[in-house]
């Protein structure tokens, strides 16, 4: 619309050009017509008025041209001529309205272009001529322009609302790709247009997006490499001290002190728990990394559900806790079996774990009408605050209250891992009346 | 027992082989694929403990290669790289079980010993028998001594799979794998839990003469302790 715009304005000020050209030169012409007839005149008879007189009814006789004439003396009385007397014709250049020349079919009159001329005794010669040639022109020029600018602006339209679209749907194509890409497929490329058209502008706009999605590849990687070594680097001296311990238990014996004993086999605990957490850590890294190529399969959630109710139900007994499930049966979902379960254990433990005895813990499928499945796990334990709530699924967050209970941190992370890799948006809301709500949503 | 170690990082082979000859069993190592392969056709062992990554032929190769022969051993893969995939792939490529290293010894010694037992062969029909602890997996019925039990289903599964190693360590992550199918570590003590309901409706042992014993930094054991008298 825009270049529509600006293509009207370029056209209009070339007709405004071509007009004002047109007419004046026309307009210079019928003066300078005026003026030589005038000058004809004059240099025939002179400027007095009977001389002058006699010379524009000689020329009416002989019909020279189609001037029309009036010669008036200084008390207004025609002399000759066959222009009517009005008051104010003046010396000098001025438009009237004529009737038309009595050949032509027209009705309405006509512009004329006068020419007065003052006389020696103060008389007046007046020359008009008919000046609809120049009103011709003007309409001709009007309508000629009026049928272009509208030609002009209709193509405008058409020829930019094109180049609108083909920019439009470059620029789609890329962000197309470019959503993809994000959306984890970091090896994909922006499409070149091979058309033999060397680099216009959006070839050039995806060749550097291109070579910017190759380093940001490379960066990707050599994070992933680095925590990976990292996480694997400190693994091996951990697990050879844990080798270490477990020798020194394995060789001990009866007359070995049970304190010590006791205090090696703490070790071996706490060493097998930092194990544990880095293998989640680099779970973690894997499954957000997309590390490897994960095969989703029909998966039934609802198995998994009352699984882990089941699983987790005796665990929960012991702090005098009730966990309940709400399974609708058969709901399937596209994913990886093991990751699923772990996330749905992840959730239904923590709920366990930060919940007080004698807290009330629901779990609750339900197949989804305009989505996909809702599984929801709900408390009435002491929830999370709001301001808390984007802050639990950090790596190692721990929320004030829970520090010093058995975990590290990472179960929701997991889940947040697990949950993105499948396409499922986690909600943390607040229970009725209070309590934790986790809301699951499948696509 | 007679094992094959193919395993090309010289300290963890180490590490395995000293340990499993102090339980007495006889170790047979290989540092590559190729000599695996020629050891385990040449004779036969009890089990085979592969590393899945191995230089030259690798350790998933050699496994279909000596299944494509007929050679029924069966196969722990030892791998470093814990892709949910991997272990499918480990699977259904012949292998019986999987473990992610690092590991504890414990761990390895029984999986390990789980392998390469299988009473299951033995007793036919659809009833196991462990002392006077008798189930019947068709009816999910069980009894101990005179007295009948009821058991919930996953109940079942968990005393169904320690009959299956009588007298065997069972780790608490072989009890999250092979019956719950957990293959992740709980931060809290699901398994324990479950364990002692279990020995709860087993009896305390006055009358019945099969208990659960738990093995300090292994896991559990099934286990028939005859009364005297």
């Amino acid at each position: 619309m825009l270049y529509a715009g600006l293509f009207g304005i370029s056209v209009g000020v070339l007709f405004a050009l071509i007009y004002w050209a047109a007419t004046d030169a026309l307009s210079d012409r019928i003066d300078q017509d005026l003026a030589i007839q005038r000058d004809a005149l004059v240099a025939q008879a002179g400027t007095a008025e009977s001389g002058i007189a006699g010379a524009v009814a000689g020329a009416l006789q002989r019909s020279q041209g189609d001037f029309r004439y009036l010669v008036r003396d200084a008390a207004g009385t025609t002399l000759a001529g066959n222009l009517p007397a009005v008051a104010n014709w003046h010396a000098g250049y001025q438009d009237a309205e004529l009737p038309a020349d009595a050949g032509s079919s027209e009705e309405e009159p006509h512009v004329f272009r006068i020419l007065g001329q003052p006389l020696a005794q103060g008389g007046l010669f007046i020359i008009a001529q008919d000046a609809h040639a120049l009103e011709e022109l003007r309409e001709l020029i009007v309508r000629a322009f009026g049928w272009g600018a509208a030609a002009t602006l209709l193509l405008a339209g058409i020829g930019g609302g094109i180049m609108v679209w083909r920019v439009r749907h470059r620029i789609e194509v890329i962000n197309r790709a470019s959503e993809r890409i994000m959306g984890g497929d970091l090896s994909e490329r922006l499409p070149v247009s091979s058309r033999g058209v060397p680099g216009d502008e959006f070839d050039r706009l995806a060749d550097n997006l291109n070579r910017m999605l190759d380093r940001i590849e490379k960066l990707v990687e050599g994070m992933r490499q680095v925590s990976t070594d990292i996480a694997h680097d400190l693994r091996t001296p951990l697990a050879r001290l844990r080798r270490n311990l477990e020798a020194v238990r394995a060789n001990a014996d009866e007359r070995a002190c049970p304190a010590h004993l006791t205090a090696v086999d703490n070790a071996v605990a706490q060493a097998n728990d930092l194990l544990s957490t880095f293998a989640a850590l680099l779970r973690i890294a894997q499954i957000e990394s997309r590390a490897s190529r994960f095969v989703f399969t029909a998966v039934d959630l609802s198995a998994i559900a009352d699984a882990v109710v089941e699983v987790y139900r005796p665990a929960a007994e012991e702090k005098r806790q009730e966990l309940e499930g709400q399974i609708a049966a058969s709901v399937y979902v596209a994913g990886d079996r093991l990751l699923l379960t772990q996330m749905v254990a992840n959730i239904a433990e923590n709920a366990i774990r930060h919940t007080p005895e004698g807290a009330s813990i629901t779990v609750a499928l339900r197949p989804g009408s305009t989505h996909g499945p809702l599984l929801t796990i709900s408390d009435n334990g002491p929830g999370i605050p709001s301001g808390e709530r984007g802050n639990v699924f950090r790596r190692f967050y721990r929320l004030d209250t829970s520090r010093g209970s058995p975990g590290n941190g990472l179960g929701l992370s997991l889940v947040a891992a697990i949950a993105e890799l499948h396409g499922v948006s986690v909600r943390l809301a607040e229970n009725m009346p209070h309590g934790l709500k986790i809301t699951l949503a499948f696509p | 027992m007679k094992i094959l170690l193919v395993e090309d990082d010289e300290e963890t082979a180490d590490y395995v082989s000293d340990g499993l000859k102090r339980e007495g069993h006889v170790i047979d190592r290989a540092a590559n694929g190729r000599d695996g392969l020629f050891l385990a056709a040449a004779q036969p062992y009890d089990v085979m403990v592969v590393d899945r990554l191995l230089p030259g032929l690798d350790g998933l190769a050699l496994v279909k290669i000596i299944r494509a022969a007929d050679i029924k051993t069966p196969v722990l893969f030892l791998t470093a790289v814990d892709g949910v995939s991997d272990r499918v792939e480990g699977l259904e490529g012949g292998a019986d079980d999987y473990l992610v290293k690092p590991f504890a010894f414990a761990e390895l010694a029984a999986r390990v010993n789980a392998l390469a037992r299988r009473p299951a062969l033995t007793q036919p029909g659809s009833v196991r028998r462990v002392g006077d602890l008798e189930i019947d997996l068709t009816r999910r019925s069980c009894r101990h001594g005179d007295r009948k039990i009821e058991l919930q289903p996953r109940e079942f599964r968990l005393l169904e799979y320690l009959m299956r190693h009588p007298g065997q360590v069972v780790t608490r992550t072989m009890l999250l794998e092979h019956v719950w199918d957990f293959h992740f570590d709980p931060r809290t003590t699901v398994v324990e839990t479950h364990i002692s309901r279990l020995r709860g409706k087993l009896g305390s042992g006055e009358n019945e003469q099969v208990i659960i014993e738990t093995v300090r930094g292994a896991g559990y054991r099934l286990r028939d302790v005859p009364k005297m008298g």
